[in-house]
């Protein structure tokens, strides 16, 4: 498997993460999270999987063929519609961020809300290197955007079943708690439909969300950015 | 002499008679290629298939295993939950099947235990005790099996919890193999050197590893392993590396068992195959071995070794041991401990090891609170931030064997002593922990004036241990140090002491140096004189306050004089350009240690808005600088302090706040600047033995199951810093540990946090709780799934929207 590195993070949409609303960070919270940036470039070890299934539509959901699992909801019937394959996909920054972030709120709170909130960059910034890769694979395919397990009415009780399906306990040391939080904390656990036909995008948003009158960018009028 | 450098093997002892250990192969993958769906749960073909699993076991028994894994790798409570069969149906059906295929042949039967499927505490949920129980329940499950096998692990604190489940509940051998990355660390970051003393000392009977890599990168990591252990290795390789797109591997049979005369060459003893092999690749194996001159093992001297998962600390040169977790003469302490601030303890780690601490003691005693429940905790979560090795220090042996139990790695036990109530009832727990001792030099008569005295207890102590089944070499001496000023005559005997011990017994040695100027003036001068005689007389460990520069100093100088630093290559990386701050002089040259140079001449006006400034720019060193400079004068109270400056300035950054002026970072940095001005007002109070003040106690928590804390530890910053004291339960908080919280400390606000929907509702259970129980408090809940209307739907009295608006709900409530 490619090698998949953090490089430099988008500082713009950890100002976002942070609460900015757009507004710039003063230059005391910039050094910060340059700081930030460049511990989680030295600490993290990016670790990712992904596999590609078939998929038919059964009684029950969407069946991923050759597995046991079964995708239920409106939400991912929708998002993949005249999709015949999926790829199960998650990835890591695995637990030296963890670590670093406990050591970090102990020695000054503010440094360590900035590296938890330039984690969360991180590890998405990851995941668009590994939907990167997929796209390279599938160049005359259509493809549509990650959907995450837990989003919309896709429930989030199927994450064991998917990190058991990935192997990515053995493979990646990702598992999940009893709650369904990913261990380590930075990981991400999501889907993309194949098509071979074009997808009209259907637009990420709120209302497919499973924050939806819950989320905390909602609640300060900001999006995510999902 | 006993030693662990002297291999008893136990059980399965039969087998060592032969020229190797031929295990068996993959038994996952296999059952993938006759259509196991992936996700499905293989340990229930043991009830369901279980002529295909037979069939496996028949193959690798006719190639030549003389063990085979029953399968049963993930049949714990956690993976089997799903499954409809219990975990003693499927292990039972297991072995049952596995025996069948083994039935007239000598091939025994290993009960296989994988990890459980989730991370232990503080990455993941999942207790050490926990863990424990999981493992006893498989073990109790497949005690007709003739040995126990861990494989795949890559935590060692969930290796130890097993192996104590199998040592504490069966008689079986256990053979544990840990699955390295290329890195040569397992996912938790554990390294090969901690890994082998810490099984080596636990008591597993053979080491190695298995899965993940194909033979040629597993060779460097034995050949590594080797160095580390005199135990009998194991090696069970993928066949090559995992395409995990096609579930392919790449390296054929006859590769493959070419590949294994390498590890013949290390004189590894068990050999078998691990994902992608099969019946092929261990009959090849078999006749490769067979022909092949497998390397003699012969016993070797192993350097004397502390250890977290992370960091080996050998003793083959003085470390430091920090002392200052030890509440003994600190009322801050003290204090910390009271209100449950574990908090306190990490930051006195963190900041003994960047002053160059390379173990840490850990004290916790103190009348009136827990000792036990304490250390356990302490110890949890210390291991959770710090990689250095600690050393348990307690007089009571229930609470060292707390501490031991959940250690991760190999500690030292702090301590034992040549009464012979003390060496019966410690050394024991020693042995069975696999750690490292300190015996003190002192029996029922007291501490011996003469060195001679004291060197014939150490001796005792040595035997006696020995005699338990501690090696050697794991015993270390503290021959004691006097107090000069009041048995003068004494110092010189304890040097003695040590330098016999050291050379005649060859044993390590330790020593609390700070004792020795009690009651003299300047006592870092003494102190810095001890430390290098006793260093120049064979002491390995002193026990000193590492964030002493002069004491550090002195340590790190003897280092290069004694041709240890070699070049000088600590020393200067140390101490270019750091001028020393000595009780005798007040450090006035170029730049002092760890200090911000004020103006002391600065008018009062001028100060206070300088403070002010530092708190609004989120400037820690100068809040507190300021602060002291503030206090240290004779016209200014630190409650004024507080009330004009500290409250207004952060109202100001509050208000600010929520007028969306300013951001999160920019108040939590204000915030951490308020905190260290707070912590030099404290410091003064106790100084001058006040009592620190406090409005009222609030109990804090993530509720039961969410491990989320970032949001909930904002919220006590700023709490901290409008004057309540704050009693933080921490994250995945039992309901009724907040309960007897509340109740304990006599709490007006409770404050609960979540942050998953699917905690919701043990945040909604633990006010059920707090209700039914009639406690006398208000409830505060926040936390990004939370809504006003919920929050009011689960009993709540507050909604908090941020941790600003929870400091005003605490106003309203305690005042």
């Amino acid at each position: 498997m490619k090698e998949v590195k953090l490089t430099a993070l988008n500082f713009e949409e950890g100002a976002r993460y942070l609460g900015y609303k757009g507004n710039t960070p003063d230059d005391t919270v910039l050094k910060l999270m340059k700081w930030a940036e460049n511990e989680l470039i030295n600490t993290s070890v990016p670790r990712y999987l992904y596999k590609k299934f078939p998929i038919i539509q059964g009684d029950g959901g969407i069946e991923v063929i050759g597995t046991s699992i079964v995708l239920t909801g409106n939400s991912v019937k929708l998002h993949l519609k005249n999709c015949n394959e999926v790829y199960l996909i998650c990835g890591t920054l695995s637990a030296s961020v963890d670590k670093l972030i406990r050591i970090t709120e102990l020695k000054d709170m503010a440094s360590a809300l900035i590296l938890d909130a330039m984690a969360g960059v991180a590890i998405e910034q990851i995941m668009d290197k590994v939907e990167n890769i997929i796209h390279m694979e599938n160049t005359d395919k259509f493809l549509t955007y990650r959907f995450g397990i837990g989003y919309g009415d896709l429930p989030i009780e199927l994450e064991p079943d998917f990190l058991k399906v990935l192997n990515a306990e053995k493979l990646i040391g990702l598992c999940s708690t009893e709650s369904y939080t990913l261990s380590p904390r930075k990981s991400v656990i999501c889907i993309m439909g194949v098509s071979d036909e074009e997808i009209i995008q259907r637009k990420r948003s709120c209302s497919v969300c499973n924050m939806q009158g819950r989320c905390e960018f909602r609640k300060r009028g900001d999006r995510c950015g999902f | 002499m006993n030693s662990e450098n002297e291999v008893t093997v136990v059980g399965f002892k039969e087998l060592f008679n032969n020229k190797y250990i031929l295990l068996d192969g993959a038994m996952g993958t296999m059952l993938q290629k006759r259509g196991l769906r992936l996700g499905a749960i293989p340990e229930i073909m043991n009830i369901e298939q279980p002529d295909i699993i037979r069939e496996i076991h028949k193959e690798y028994v006719a190639a030549g295993s003389q063990i085979i894994y029953a399968n049963t790798f993930g049949a714990n409570r956690y993976k089997l939950k799903s499954g409809g069969y219990s975990v003693e149906e499927i292990i039972g059906a297991g072995i049952k099947i596995a025996k069948e295929a083994t039935e007239g042949t000598d091939t025994l039967v290993a009960l296989d235990l994988g990890p459980i499927g989730q991370l232990l505490e503080p990455t993941g949920s999942l207790s050490f005790e926990e863990a424990y129980d999981i493992y006893k329940q498989e073990i109790l499950a497949g005690i007709d099996a003739d040995l126990v096998v861990l494989e795949t692990q890559t935590d060692l604190l969930e290796v130890k919890a097993a192996l104590l489940a199998v040592r504490e509940n069966s008689d079986l051998p256990v053979i544990v193999t840990m699955t390295f990355e290329p890195n040569h660390r397992t996912f938790t970051g554990c390294s090969i050197s901690s890994m082998a003393r810490t099984l080596s000392l636990l008591g597993a009977d053979a080491i190695g590893v298995n899965c993940s890599l194909g033979p040629k990168e597993i060779l460097p990591i034995i050949s590594e392993l080797k160095k580390w252990t005199n135990l009998p290795l194991a090696v069970k390789p993928n066949a090559g590396l995992p395409d995990p797109m096609t579930n392919t591997y790449d390296v054929d049979e006859f590769a493959f068992a070419d590949s294994m005369k390498a590890m013949a060459d290390l004189g590894v003893f068990i050999y078998g195959g691990c994902c992608g092999t099969t019946a092929e690749y261990i009959k090849l194996l078999k006749e490769t071995l067979d022909g092949y001159n497998i390397a003699k093992h012969i016993p070797k001297m192993i350097p004397v070794t502390v250890c977290s998962p992370t960091q080996s600390v050998t003793i083959s040169e003085p470390r430091i041991i920090g002392e200052r977790i030890n509440p003994t003469g600190k009322k801050k302490f003290k204090e910390a401990l009271l209100n449950n601030n574990i908090n306190y303890i990490l930051n006195q780690a963190i900041e003994q090891i960047e002053a160059g601490a390379d173990i840490l003691d850990v004290n916790v005693g103190l009348p009136g609170i827990d000792e036990k429940d304490m250390m356990i905790r302490s110890v949890k979560a210390l291991q959770g931030v710090v990689d250095v090795p600690l050393q348990i220090d307690s007089t009571i042996p229930e609470v060292l064997e707390a501490a031991l139990r959940v250690y991760n790695g190999v500690p030292i036990v702090n301590s034992v002593n040549g009464e012979e109530k003390s060496l019966h009832s410690v050394l024991p727990i020693v042995k069975k922990y696999g750690a490292c001792v300190v015996g003190l030099a002192l029996d029922e008569g007291g501490i011996p004036k003469t060195a001679k005295g004291r060197f014939e207890i150490a001796k005792k102590i040595m035997e006696t241990a020995i005699s338990y089944g501690i090696p050697k070499e794991n015993v270390f001496i503290d021959c004691l140090t006097l107090t000069a000023s009041a048995e003068q005559d004494g110092v010189m005997e304890t040097l003695v002491a040590l330098k016999r011990v050291k050379e005649e017994l060859g044993l390590k040695t330790v020593l609390g140096v700070s004792n020795i100027s009690f009651g003299l003036p300047n006592r870092e001068l003494v102190n810095q004189a001890f430390l290098t005689m006793a260093l120049q007389n064979g002491l390995d460990l002193p026990i000193i306050n590492p964030n002493i520069t002069a004491m550090t100093g002195a340590f790190m100088a003897y280092k290069v004089l004694a041709n240890i630093d070699k070049n000088s290559m600590g020393f200067i990386d140390r101490f270019t350009d750091v001028v020393l701050k000595t009780t005798t002089t007040s450090g006035s040259s170029k730049k002092e240690e760890n200090t911000v140079l004020f103006d002391t001449s600065t008018p009062l006006g001028e100060l206070k808005a300088k403070l002010f400034h530092a708190i609004d720019s989120g400037l820690k060193a100068e809040g507190a600088g300021y602060t002291k400079q503030l206090l240290d004068r004779d016209d200014y109270e630190s409650m004024t302090l507080v009330n004009e400056i500290l409250i207004p300035a952060l109202d100001k950054t509050g208000d600010l706040f929520e007028k969306g002026k300013i951001f999160l970072p920019q108040l939590i940095l204000s915030a951490g600047v308020a905190q260290s001005c707070f912590e030099v007002i404290k410091d003064k109070m106790i100084e001058s033995n006040n009592s620190p003040i406090s409005k009222g106690k609030i109990v804090l928590c993530t509720v039961k199951g969410d491990i989320h804390d970032i949001g909930k530890n904002i919220v006590k910053v700023l709490l901290e810093n409008y004057g309540y004291t704050v009693i933080d339960l921490g994250k995945d908080v039992d309901y009724q540990v907040v309960v007897d919280a509340a109740i304990k400390h006599q709490a007006k606000l409770v404050g609960l946090s979540a942050l998953m929907t699917t905690t919701l509702v043990s945040m909604k259970e633990t006010i059920r709780l707090l209700r039914k129980n009639n406690v006398d408090c208000k409830v505060v809940v926040g936390g990004a799934v939370l809504t006003a209307e919920y929050a009011k739907e689960i009993g709540a009295d507050y909604y908090a929207k941020d941790a600003k608006e929870t400091v005003d709900i605490a106003k309203e409530v305690i005042g």
